[in-house]
């Protein structure tokens, strides 16, 4: 018998997921330099959790960041390192 | 946050990469007085960054988000565009595309300069607001519409604003001197300002385009990577991105999109590189 176990997070609604990731793989295929520079960059995936970056994320890269797709999850945690003032 | 409210988190901080525009001058600002406490690299400014995101992202977005939340037809009105940067710049190319006459307003007599000899109308917001139909601010400043330029519009002018946070459009005058107020009479569409004030093409659409997004995530990308690499040392200010990582990002882009360069011959680098050569 497999039970389910809901991880708590901020996500409004996690049955829109599968929608979510049919966009987030669209969005994908209209990327091809970050898919390019993925694996020259996959260095600083290492590093990312050591370095503390504070996080500004529009809400269309907060909408990236909450998808199941580990390649532009890996990206985004780089490439929106920005900071707020 | 950083610098106000968790200031003991700075001493963790290695740098940061900034990608706004107007992000970039809140940080200008602050490495002027001396406040700026790590390294801050503008990223904003690398032209694969804001000559594309700023300029075709914010311009289409901007009138995507217009579409959907007033289905007003663009051609024969007279929009006003707030602000010729980069995103004024892609707002106003894409107005006169759907068949807008433009109304450029700016502060900056270069900027006006280049956007009256590209077509366009300029002139005082006091004196467009009585004219346009559509105004779209997009200066990253506050109050760039306010109560003496709404007692001049006309009924049903549409507001959006797609240039810095809920402040370019004067809202809260609005909500306290609108005689009647139609809330939500379309979607992100209160009569007649579009998402509040906020940015539109974030709030009644869905932000840039990831094409050209790609160039904007790759230029924070490779930037993270160039300061893990290079960064240490840096002094605390605002910096430059490379100049090989903005021309990396644009020569990937082209080969994704089928497009190549050119290439110098011999005799043209030798002579571009000599001041004996030629007059």
């Amino acid at each position: 018998m497999s039970t389910t176990t809901v991880i708590k997070s901020d996500v409004a609604n996690p049955a829109l997921a599968s929608e979510g990731k049919k966009k987030i793989e669209w969005a994908a295929r209209n990327m091809p330099v970050l898919a390019q520079i993925k694996e020259q960059v996959a260095l600083i995936l290492h590093f990312a959790h050591q370095i503390h970056f504070q996080l500004k994320m529009t809400q269309q890269q907060h909408w990236f960041m909450n998808t199941e797709s580990q390649f532009l999850q890996e990206m985004l945690l780089i490439a929106m390192v920005t900071t707020s003032i | 946050m950083l610098h106000t409210s968790r200031t003991e988190l700075i001493e963790g901080v290695m740098a940061g990469c900034e990608e706004t525009t107007t992000g970039v001058i809140r940080l200008s600002q602050m490495a002027k007085d001396g406040a700026l406490k790590f390294p801050m690299i503008a990223v904003n400014d690398t032209d694969t960054k804001h000559m594309f995101d700023n300029r075709y992202g914010t311009g289409q977005s901007t009138f995507d988000a217009i579409f959907r939340a007033t289905n007003t037809l663009i051609a024969g009105k007279i929009v006003v565009v707030a602000g010729f940067g980069y995103c004024g710049k892609g707002v106003a190319e894409r107005a006169k595309g759907l068949g807008a006459e433009v109304i450029v307003t700016e502060i900056d007599p270069t900027k006006a300069l280049d956007a009256l000899m590209q077509g366009f109308r300029v002139m005082p917001m006091t004196k467009a607001a009585a004219i346009g139909d559509l105004f779209i601010t997009v200066t990253g400043n506050r109050d760039v519409l306010r109560d003496e330029h709404f007692r001049q519009m006309k009924d049903g002018a549409i507001l959006a604003n797609s240039g810095h946070f809920d402040i370019e459009i004067d809202v809260a005058w609005l909500e306290k001197n609108a005689k009647v107020k139609n809330s939500k009479m379309r979607h992100q569409t209160d009569e007649y300002v579009m998402a509040d004030g906020r940015l539109a093409n974030l709030g009644a659409a869905e932000g840039h385009p990831a094409s050209v997004m790609d160039m904007s995530f790759s230029d924070q990308a490779l930037t993270a990577e160039w300061l893990l690499k290079a960064g240490k040392g840096l002094p605390a200010g605002l910096h430059e991105v490379p100049v090989s990582i903005d021309k990396d990002v644009a020569r990937l882009k082209l080969e994704s999109m089928g497009s190549s360069l050119d290439v110098l011959t011999p005799a043209q680098e030798l002579y571009l590189n000599s001041w004996e050569h030629g007059s």
